[in-house]
């Protein structure tokens, strides 16, 4: 098992290393020169030779390149050109606010795609599979922000049940935290629940009307384990991957839904960044968001093999 | 000996098939009136070939699927309709065998679990310890080391898959038990193993056996009685030797007459049936046999022929207007020797006897 999981890390640097390459090449690539951006009003070609001197814009495009590598391997992603921050201070403080929102997003659709995957399988054909069907279906045509927007009307101005927007650090008041992210949650999970319920689906239902499962059901156990121990077990494996994919669908719906309830996320840094051409933050967000999706995945592989004893010994 | 476990009486089965929005499903009927009684200790086997309805009788047996009409009696109960406790209770004393040892294996379990599961839920008055204990020894009755416990279906041949499957259906500790073409998945040389383990368990444990099967060398030397399912009804049942030396049934000779044979030099005496079976969606009228059937009349084209004793001995029943013909003329015209037998096929058992004979088999009287 250690020894697959090595074997795993060590594919991920290739993977890794191309991904900063090509997020070193978006920034010589962009037009602009962040020199001028730098320097603002002062076109003082002294100026500008300095600059260029000082952050080593006149050394060969590798040897540039190698520096940032080895500055983003120490931790350093430079220094944001809007507000004279590190990056990774700024990521660092936005991240766990992103995190909580995704994490919310996942609970919520994990615990609602899965039960009814499962139990829209059991009852194939019948008006609960449809109206499961029928709402996954909503669920995955509604887009985000409509639906954003629509609770903000419904559940905070006319209900005023829930707050509409802001963020309340999780260690700060847990209880207030999770209040504020509810909806957000809801709205980025509302997507994912529904992917997660059509999949889960259609794995339990090969499964239900496989060799084995037939064999527990003869065996003489009740329907609960077949359907928990026999079945859903079985049909974990697509579930799996499936999730671990959902991790770039949830950064990428972070960014919106945090820009409708303004929390002030990952997702509000990269939009905020883009827009100001703040490259440095643009580069260290991507970057970062490229590690995370590897490590998604390389947890969904150890995931798998623990649940494929097949796969085990190879 | 002569006491009835299990009996159907008029069991039939429909699927409906196609049918969409606007269209009618038709309807297949896969089984249909079948009535068979099984004595506590003896061995059943029901032939046939592909498509003729012997596994969903098997599976309406088991209460696997549940009949569209008929009655089964399991030890004096009724049981089409069981549920529940009832249906539990069943499933402790009559256990399945299924055909391939590997899709109905769950991957994800070690063998231990597999064999352990049932017992869990008949016997929940095991501690894991004991339960552990009672899955060696049903490892050891089948041949099985107590050590393959812990692992993984994959890790196993075909043969000893399906002794694994034999372990879990014997877990229950069962009175009567169900095989679906229990051998028909694995190698030639495997097969007489496992049909051994079964005869040995039968005898040791004292089980009663209902097998089906399409390969008639496996079932001379296995069971007690045959019944031959032709088109979702029995055409023939009758003692196995009987069946074997007398057949009175067309289908059943022309079924014997085609045991295939790996020996030079023999001429093969077959009685060749021409044509496809029917479909079960829309059967022949009269008797199901006669749009194949060489002996085949008006009257077979209207009226339908019910099971009948023959002039053999009693317990031999064909459904066929001219058993009395058949049986006149059985000596010379189609198999040579006049038993119902060719030569070729005869040798074939002499083989498969001898195949087996270095393993235990159970004695059984020849005629």
């Amino acid at each position: 098992m250690l020894s697959f999981i090595l074997r795993r890390l060590l594919v991920a640097i290739p993977t890794i290393i191309l991904i900063s390459i090509f997020v070193f090449a978006l920034q010589k690539l962009l037009p602009g020169d962040p020199v001028l951006a730098m320097a603002g009003e002062e076109r003082d070609p002294e100026t500008l030779a300095f600059l260029r001197e000082k952050y080593g814009l006149n050394d060969p495009i590798p040897v540039q390149y190698f520096r940032w590598v080895g500055n983003a391997l120490t931790g350093d992603l430079g220094i944001s050109l809007r507000s004279n921050q590190p990056v990774l201070e700024l990521i660092g403080q936005k991240l766990p606010v992103t995190i909580q929102l995704a994490t919310m997003a996942m609970i919520f659709a994990i615990a609602i795609g899965i039960p009814a995957g499962i139990l829209s399988a059991i009852k194939k054909g019948t008006a609960i599979d449809y109206v499961a069907n029928v709402v996954a279906l909503s669920g995955l045509s509604i887009p985000n922000f409509w639906l954003g927007i629509m609770l903000i009307l419904l559940v905070s101005v006319k209900w005023q049940l829930l707050p509409a927007s802001g963020y309340v650090p999780f260690d700060e008041d847990p209880l207030r935290s999770i209040q504020v992210m509810i909806m957000p949650a809801f709205v980025l999970g509302t997507a994912l629940a529904a992917t997660l319920m059509r999949h889960t689906r259609s794995a339990m239902l090969t499964v239900l009307t496989s060799d084995y499962v037939r064999t527990a059901r003869a065996k003489g156990l009740n329907e609960r384990r077949v359907i928990l121990k026999h079945a859903f077990r079985n049909a974990l494996t697509p579930i799996v991957t499936l999730s671990a994919l959902l991790f770039g669908e949830l950064i990428a719906g972070a960014v919106l839904t945090e820009q409708i309830f303004t929390v002030p996320g990952f997702g509000k840094l990269v939009v905020d960044a883009v827009f100001n051409r703040d490259y440095a933050v643009v580069q260290g967000i991507v970057l970062v968001t490229a590690v995370g999706f590897i490590a998604m995945n390389l947890l969904a592989d150890v995931a798998y093999v623990l649940l494929n004893p097949r796969l085990r010994k190879q | 000996m002569t006491e009835t476990i299990l009996e159907a009486v008029k069991l039939t089965r429909d699927f409906n098939v196609g049918g969409s929005l606007f269209a009618k499903p038709k309807t297949l009927r896969a089984v249909a009136d079948v009535s068979l009684s099984v004595q506590k200790g003896e061995t059943l086997a029901i032939v046939g070939e592909s498509g003729c309805g012997k596994s969903t009788l098997a599976r309406m047996l088991m209460r696997l699927i549940s009949p569209t009409s008929g009655h089964m009696i399991f030890e004096g109960r009724q049981i089409e309709q069981a549920k529940g406790r009832a249906l539990t209770e069943l499933r402790r004393d009559m256990q399945f065998i299924f055909q391939d040892p590997f899709s109905s294996l769950n991957p994800r379990m070690t063998v231990g679990r597999l064999v352990g599961e049932p017992l869990e839920t008949h016997e929940p008055g095991l501690s894991a310890k004991q339960r552990r204990v009672k899955v060696s020894e049903l490892l050891a009755q089948v041949g099985l080391r107590p050590e393959h416990a812990d692992r993984y279906p994959h890790e196993f041949s075909g043969g000893q898959r399906q002794r694994i499957g034999i372990a879990r259906a014997l877990a229950s500790g069962p009175k009567l038990i169900i095989g679906d073409e229990p051998v028909s998945a694995l190698d030639v040389s495997v097969q007489a193993q496992v049909m051994n383990l079964l005869s040995d368990l039968r005898d040791k444990l004292g089980l009663t056996l209902v097998l089906i099967a399409h390969d008639l060398a496996v079932i001379r030397h296995m069971s007690d009685r045959v019944a031959v399912m032709y088109l979702g009804a029995i055409v023939e049942e009758g003692p196995t030797d009987v069946i074997f030396a007398e057949p009175r049934h067309p289908y059943t000779r022309a079924l014997l007459s085609a045991i295939p044979v790996a020996e030079h030099g023999r001429t093969r005496h077959q009685i060749a049936l021409t044509g496809e079976m029917p479909s079960p969606i829309d059967p022949p009228t009269g008797c199901r046999f006669h749009t194949r059937c060489p002996f085949a009349r008006a009257e077979c084209r209207s009226d339908v022929p019910v099971l009948r004793e023959t002039d053999t001995e009693p317990g031999h029943r064909a459904a066929c207007h001219f058993i009395e013909e058949i049986a006149a003329e059985a000596a010379p015209p189609a198999p040579e020797g006049g038993m119902g037998l060719t030569d070729a096929a005869r040798a074939r058992f002499a083989l498969y006897g001898d195949a087996i004979a270095g393993v235990k088999i159970r004695p059984r009287s020849e005629t």
